[in-house]
């Protein structure tokens, strides 16, 4: 009944628009009607009909039909609908003009972003792979560089913390390829740019180069591969109003579980009798902790919380043939875990807060059929705030207080002592807070100039762009005392101790400077193709400079002159040279430019006779291969290595005579950059119209000249040497991308798989002379690994006794026996020097995968990310895994330490109270697989039919639920650890986990 | 056609054109930016800073142990907090990978190489003299000869014989890099012609605000210090003709001429005469001995070298009792507290002393009131309680003493944690009574009988308020007797973990430690049962009685052989 109000209201509205529309244009010579449908038939409300060049036009109705007015019967109707591709019909005085609009999805995947353009994807000869912005916008994570992990093959991700403003996650283009810096490259719509806190609505595509052929022309930038970020632009038709706002919890993935009190005590005096001490906890005591009359204090469940986040984006696109736009605003709004954050009378918040902002207009304006200037504005601002303290910090306090510590004294007051100054509730609720802000302002101006004139199809570009990042903060500071209970006689509290003081937060704050960062940009370009027959070229010469100023440091500069030439015969053989010649300020004067040249080929094989139109489920299949040189320039933060100089030993170098001054490293006047030469090779290809689709890339890859500090120079030398060239890594691996789509009755579906595995080798490092073969590092992938080899506990005293002598610290039945790998004739003990060897893979995984996949039924959309990643190792150390580490506490996994008793089925050595030097040490049994496969991310959806929402005047209305991180499968779950996390001692803010409900709607 | 290929060439050819022009310009960004050798070195001011620079590379004396107490890895003291460097030494885990007390290594041969840069620079670049202050050039580079043999002599403490480097060694002089060690006696040859040659530039003294320069009494001590070494029985006959100690069980190699070397040059330490009276002179009373290490340390006539602001208050919390809020670091031990005589002057293990193991802590030799706090002891206007639920109780909890004691010899009463703006610690490397003990114990070696032993070691304890070793003692009662003597009188000074090796006694001393619980009982004298207990057994080998170069650079110069047995 109200629908039908509804509806009935909708077509009077509707007419009498149209009645509007035929009154403008009362001379009319023509009417046209016609419906517009979708590939599969169903009719398409709310479609723009519009005669081109002109702004007549009109709107399909709910059931898609459309009547317009035209002058004359010569014109060309333009049919777009977002979504769709645009279709132009000329009219020749027809008057019944049915439209089927094809889905806009294939269209764009014909076009591929490449470093300073975009070619055709079935000609591009470099690997390259994309995805879209529908697959970002599920992920609802404020950072963006969360959401590619699993998505996009050669990729691999790891997010070591989930701390709000601070979670980005590394990304590693097809692993590590060398002893540096190994992180690629990002460009934002072809600049060098951050790309974390851009907003994932705003973004068109982003693609990742993975091979010479498509990174040679990034010169010495270029060796570890570029993320392309590219933003949305406008495209001819009625202004198109998308608005979208979500909103959601987020909690920790996993939190460490500790022991509670009683485990605690009677472990703890299980250990000290172990370490030959006397129990401190008596009988009476651990009765107390049993029964719950003493303090049982679960820090974590204490200070955690789940907390929420949110998000809107509203943007307008459309444009004219003159003049396009796509303006945008959004936000984004993500809190921290932490308790206890708003308690203070002041009325401020302390817990770890990202609020992001981002502004943007790109707009192109043809002032002449040959002039185009686009001028792109964005405007980001992120205010981050925390409650004046690190994240690390505080985990690590959760991770070291034990259990039978109380948080409070009786008389409310924060407890503590001379050793325990920090008390978590002080540390999150009397600290008072931080704000750090990142203001940073992206502009481009280009104008594109057709140089028909000079020779047909040739067309000349200028862009300058200026970037400025400030990120001022301001600490808002005070401080809190811990008192300690102390006991009369009667056991009753006589008076406190009072540690640290109590302050106030100073009304003019502290103000730090934080970092400024300009970056300007200047690139000119001449772009001609051409077609003579068959032949087919294309060619694209470019000049540019880059300045970075940052902070106080000298600029960074580039400059280069690239090359880019394709060329295709009869759409089947396609060969591509690129080259730069590029310089960069970090090398001294002489030998600063280098040249780094790639070719590549393809052929189009389901274009030759022998299996065009023969083989009817083919429809496409390419082979193509590349080969080039890049470089890296990098090495670390130090620059200028040719330099020796002598500095100021800064504040903590005055003696009590004055300033000291002293020499620093010594100069490398030989420096220059790292050397990648990768070869790629393949195959991909389309089946059954696009229902099947793959890509299958092998690749390898020697890096050299890699900048390493010398590792056998004697310290007797007395000082550092600055790194030279001489490091050697290689590289190899494949990726594999499969795509599958069909349409079973009304249900669409998708699967797309994707895997990535590369594994590298140190070739050449400088290694000092091992005594024996297994210690060397070299010939093994960077970041192996090194360590003991565990060979369970000793038995008994008897097995002690037996067994090679350990040289770490004392040690007896219980404690973790090693394997000896010395021969008995040159020591007959083990030791750290020469018995460790390799024991478990990088912590960068070797492999990554994930697989997206999603159906979708007459509204209802559904799609799951999985991702994992595979032989990678992380080795925990510390509060993580060791017991009572440095007066801490202990995890359940401790239970099922070695007592005599449980000598069989122990899987933990017998317990310490103190530093234990022969179990706490690095070896296999702290080893542990870090493989994993998580739900990364989840999304379901209702799209209310167009005909309902085409009555209240919009032309899409979805809703959806999605989550990041929902489960996870891996082997870490006894240390109560995510499996993303470092090496180390596992103070890590914890991983998210994010449940988020949103719509999704347009005008 | 032709006519627009041409014009389609052009552009490019201007783009390239333009970019390569200025391309020098652009990319000059680090032509002029810092200091290089010419602009150190020729002038004073800024040699005068290298300089001072290789000041702030001593280690101090209190904080040798990567910041804390030397003594906690001898059998002096205890550290209260499993984290602390001690605990390496305590429990044996150290080794080539891991040496306690830093890259000790690696630090002297960066602060060797500095003091030959400067050597070298002063020279190729002929550095003026200070205009203001004519000879302060000449003097400078004494200290830098001072300094470079003290950084060696820190090697040779801890290593035996090493790599001596007296000039610069460029980075591709692989026969340089990998020179084999020289022996012990060559390194000790190099020290005291460094310092000789200091001797010869340095001054006697310097105004107040220049206290902590090389004096010429410094430039002494030190080659006192290390003949003593070289004479001890680690080194006696090894360090002849090898760079490795003599670590088998014989604890006898002895050379009178070594003994007499040494014997003369402590000598010539208390002898050193400036303007007809003598430089140095032990502080007068027992008080002022304690003051020398908290106010007087500038100006006391005992001191011959500092490290100038070795540390802060923050010492006195790592040394100060728990119920003052300290962390118990360097807590005495049982075993050092056992080397304080009774107040008759004899060991506690005499019948004659007196001992009433009843009463631990009464009729002691006054150095034991002055240097340790003990239950009962007075301390910042309270008792201390070392009893279980005292106020320091002995625990092994964190920063309770786990020994019974705490130590009260560096640490400033006056001082109350977390407030006031605390003191600058200047750390003393060398004082007087330091040399008397050493004349006495090398003279007791070559010379045994001779008057001087007894007077000498007399002075110190007189100065304590002991009363002095009586008697005609045999060689081998005095020499212990001497060895206790050093033991008490410099505790806490950096001195006891390498007396023990040079005489080889470590393998009695160093193994089983002890501390005193004491226990609320009404039925003793004191209201206390004192009960002794063992705190730990700490790991000895022989290879212990050096520390291992660090395993690294074993690698790197295939010349280098790593100390025995390790």
């Amino acid at each position: 009944m109200k629908q039908n109000l509804l509806k009935k209201v909708g077509t009077i509205i509707i007419l009498y628009l149209l009645t509007l529309l035929s009154h403008e244009s009362a001379a009319q010579s023509l009417t046209i009607r016609g419906k517009v449908k979708d590939e599969t038939g169903q009719v398409l409300p709310g479609v723009t009909v519009i005669v081109k060049g002109t702004t007549n036009g009109a709107t399909t109705d709910t059931e898609g039909n459309y009547t317009l007015n035209v002058p004359n019967g010569s014109g060309i109707l333009v049919v777009s609908f977002i979504g769709f591709t645009t279709k132009e019909v000329p009219i020749n005085n027809q008057t019944t003009i049915n439209v089927n609009l094809a889905p806009d999805a294939k269209a764009l995947g014909e076009v591929v972003v490449l470093a300073y353009g975009q070619q055709k994807k079935e000609t591009v000869t470099g690997s390259v792979a994309t995805i879209q912005t529908k697959e970002l916008v599920q992920s609802p994570v404020s950072n963006l560089t969360n959401a590619l992990g699993g998505r996009l093959p050669g990729l691999i991700t790891t997010q070591r913390s989930g701390e709000p403003g601070v979670d980005g996650s590394t990304f590693y283009i097809r692993g590590v390829h060398s002893l540096n810096t190994t992180t690629p490259i990002i460009m934002v719509d072809g600049v060098e740019r951050s790309m974390d806190y851009l907003d994932p609505n705003d973004i068109e595509s982003i693609s990742i180069l993975k091979d010479a052929a498509a990174t040679a022309v990034l010169g010495m930038r270029g060796a570890n591969g570029a993320v392309l970020v590219t933003t949305k632009r406008g495209k001819v038709g009625k202004p198109q109003v998308n608005f979208r706002t979500s909103a959601g919890l987020q909690e920790a993935t996993r939190l460490p579980k500790y022991l509670g009190s009683y485990d605690y005590a009677r472990l703890r005096n299980e250990a000290l009798i172990n370490d030959g001490a006397q129990p401190v906890f008596t009988e009476e005591q651990l009765e107390g902790y049993r029964n719950g009359t003493l303090p049982n204090t679960d820090y974590y469940k204490f200070l955690m919380k789940p907390s929420m986040v949110a998000q809107s984006n509203l943007n307008i696109s459309g444009g004219t043939e003159t003049a396009r736009y796509f303006i945008s605003a959004g936000y984004n709004f993500s809190e921290g875990n932490y308790r206890f954050t708003e308690d203070n009378a002041e009325g401020f918040n302390t817990n770890n807060i990202m609020k992001r902002y981002n502004l943007r207009a790109n707009v192109d304006v043809d002032i002449t059929k040959d002039l185009t200037v686009r001028l792109d504005l964005a405007g980001i601002l992120t205010a981050r705030r925390d409650g004046n303290n690190s994240a690390s910090d505080i985990m690590n306090l959760a991770n070291r207080m034990a259990p039978i510590y109380p948080i409070f004294n009786e008389d409310g007051s924060l407890w503590g002592n001379g050793t325990f100054t920090q008390n978590i509730y002080g540390e999150v609720a009397r600290k008072g807070y931080r704000d750090w802000y990142n203001n940073t302002v992206q502009g481009t101006f280009a104008v594109t100039r057709k140089l028909d004139f000079i020779t047909k199809n040739l067309s000349g570009r200028v862009s300058f762009s200026y970037d400025n990042t400030n990120s001022p903060n301001a600490q808002y500071g005070k401080g809190y005392a811990v008192y300690q209970p102390e006991y009369n006689a009667l056991g009753d509290v006589a008076n406190y101790r009072q540690f640290g003081s109590n302050s106030q937060i100073n009304p003019d704050g502290s103000f730090g400077g934080g970092d400024a960062r300009r970056n300007t940009y200047l690139e000119a370009a001449l772009n001609w193709n051409g077609k003579y027959g068959k032949n087919e070229i294309t060619t694209m010469l470019l000049g540019n400079r880059r300045l970075v100023n940052e902070n106080s440091r000298i600029p960074y500069a580039y400059q280069s002159a690239l090359f880019r030439g394709t060329y295709t015969y009869n759409t089947k053989y396609i060969a591509e040279v690129s080259a730069s010649y590029q310089g960069s300020e970090n090398f001294p004067k002489g030998s600063r430019y280098g040249l780094f040249p790639s070719i590549s080929a393809g052929w189009i094989i389901s274009e030759e006779n022998f299996l065009k139109n023969k083989v009817a489920m083919l429809d496409f299949l390419k082979i193509r291969g590349s080969y080039g040189e890049v470089g890296n320039d990098r090495s670390g933060s130090e620059r200028f290595l040719w330099f020796t100089s002598w500095s100021d030993a800064g504040d903590d170098g005055t003696y009590a005579f004055g300033r000291g001054w002293e020499q620093g490293a010594v100069g490398n006047e030989n420096v220059t950059w790292e050397r990648g030469r990768q070869v790629n090779l393949a195959l991909e290809g389309t089946l059954w119209k696009g229902k099947l689709g793959f890509t299958f890339d092998v690749f390898k890859e020697r890096r050299s000249n890699i900048l390493l500090s010398r590792s056998t120079l004697s310290d007797v030398f007395g000082q550092s040497i600055k790194p030279q060239n001489i490091g050697i890594v290689d590289n190899h691996g494949f990726e594999l991308e499969v795509t599958h789509q069909n349409q079973i009755g009304r249900v669409h579906y998708f699967f797309k798989p994707n895997v990535t595995f590369a594994r590298n080798k140190i070739v050449y490092q400088d290694e000092v002379l091992r005594k024996y073969s297994w210690m060397y590092r070299t010939g093994h992938p960077v970041g192996t690994k090194f360590g003991l080899i565990a060979d369970g506990f000793f038995r008994d005293a008897d097995d002690v006794a037996n067994s090679p002598r350990q040289s770490f610290s004392a040690y007896g039945p219980g404690d973790i026996k090693y394997v000896k790998l010395t021969p008995d004739e040159d020591y007959d003990y083990i030791q750290q020097a020469f018995d460790e060897t390799a024991i478990g893979y990088s912590r960068t995984p070797e492999i990554m995968f994930g697989a997206n996949m999603g159906l979708d039924y007459r509204g209802f959309d559904f799609t799951i990310l999985l991702q994992g990643a595979a032989h990678a190792d992380v080795m925990l150390n510390n509060e993580a895994v060791y017991e009572f580490f440095q007066e801490g506490k202990v995890k359940p996994f401790h239970l099922n330490r070695w007592t005599p008793e449980t000598a069989e089925t122990a899987t933990y050595p017998r317990l310490h109270y103190s530093t234990n030097g022969n179990n706490h040490r690095a070896s296999t049994f702290w080893v542990k697989s870090a493989d994993y496969m998580r739900i990364k991310n989840a999304e379901i959806g209702y799209s209310i039919p167009k005909n309902l929402v085409s009555i209240v005047g919009l032309s899409y209305f979805r809703v959806y639920a999605n989550g990041m991180n929902l489960y996870t499968w891996d082997k870490l779950k006894d240390y109560q650890v995510d499996p993303e996390i470092g090496d180390g001692n596992g103070a890590m803010y914890p991983i998210q986990k994010i449940w988020n409900f949103g719509i999704d709607v347009r005008f | 056609m032709k006519k627009t290929f041409i014009k389609f060439l052009i552009i490019p050819t201007l783009l390239i054109g333009t970019l390569s022009s200025c391309e020098d310009e652009f990319l000059d960004r680090a032509t002029t930016t810092q200091q290089q050798d010419a602009d150190i070195f020729s002038t004073f001011n800024m040699t005068d800073q290298v300089v001072n620079n290789l000041y702030r590379k001593t280690r101090g004396v209190y904080t040798y142990l990567a910041g804390q107490n030397m003594s906690s890895a001898a059998d002096e003291s205890k550290d209260a907090s499993s984290w602390m460097a001690s605990m390496q030494f305590n429990n044996g885990s150290w080794s080539g990978n891991s040496n306690p007390i830093g890259n000790t290594w690696r630090e002297n041969y960066v602060a060797i190489r500095q003091a030959n840069q400067i050597l070298e620079g002063v020279e190729q670049y002929n550095t003026p003299d200070d205009p203001n202050n004519p000879g302060y050039l000449s003097n400078r580079i004494g200290e830098v000869y001072f300094l470079r043999a003290w950084f060696l002599a820190d090697l040779v403490r801890q290593f035996g014989g090493v790599i001596i480097v007296t000039h610069t060694i460029d980075q591709n002089d692989q026969e340089a890099l990998n020179q084999p060690r020289s022996t012990y006696d060559q390194c000790i040859a190099q020290i005291v012609a460094d310092c000789e040659e200091a001797y010869n530039r340095v001054a006697f003294d310097y105004p107040a605000n220049q206290v902590g320069r090389v004096t010429k009494g410094a430039c002494l001590a030190l080659k006192a210090r290390m003949l003593l070494y070289s004479a001890s029985p680690l080194w006696a006959q090894a360090g002849k003709t090898t760079y490795q100690a003599d670590i088998s069980d014989d604890k006898t190699a002895t050379d009178p001429e070594k003994w007499k070397n040494a014997a003369d040059a402590a000598k010539a330490v208390i002898d050193l005469t400036s303007q007809g009276s003598l430089v140095y002179s032990l502080e007068p009373t027992l008080a002022l001995r304690q003051d020398m290490f908290k106010k007087n340390t500038l100006t006391s006539k005992e001191v011959i070298w500092i490290r100038r602001d070795e540390t802060n208050q923050g010492y006195d919390q790592y040394i100060f009792p728990f119920g003052s809020s300290g962390w118990s670091g360097a807590s005495p031990t049982q075993n050092l507290v056992d080397l304080y005589e009774t107040s008759e002057g004899l060991p506690i293990t005499d019948p004659a002393s007196g001992y009433d193991p009843l009463r631990p802590y009464e009729n002691r030799d006054p150095r034991f009131y002055s240097d340790i706090l003990y239950n009962g002891a007075s301390w910042k206007g309270r008792t201390i309680e070392t009893y279980t639920g005292g106020r320091d109780e002995t625990s092994t909890q964190t920063d309770h003493t786990r020994t019974g004691y705490s130590m009260r010899k560096l640490a400033d009463e006056n001082i109350t944690i977390g407030q006031g703006t605390g003191r600058g610690i200047h750390g003393i490397q060398f004082r007087l009574a330091e040399f008397y003990l050493s004349y006495a114990e090398a003279l007791n070696e070559y010379s045994p009988g001779n008057p001087d032993i007894l007077q000498y070691v007399n002075l110190v304890r007189e100065r304590a308020g002991q009363k002095p070793v009586e008697g005609s003692l045999s060689q081998t009662d005095m020499r212990q007797r001497i060895r206790n003597e050093r033991t008490v009188e410099l505790s806490f000074e950096n001195h006891r973990f390498w007396d023990v090796r040079r005489w080889k006694i470590a393998p009695e001393t160093q193994q089983e430690i002890y501390g005193m619980r004491p226990i609320p009982d009404a039925n003793t004298p004191t209201g206390y049962r004192y009960d002794r207990f063992k705190v730990e057994d700490r790991p000895w080998r022989n290879a212990m009685y050096v520390i291992p170069i660090t395993t690294d650079e074993t690698l790197r110069n295939p010349n280098l052989k790593q100390s025995e047995g390790w």
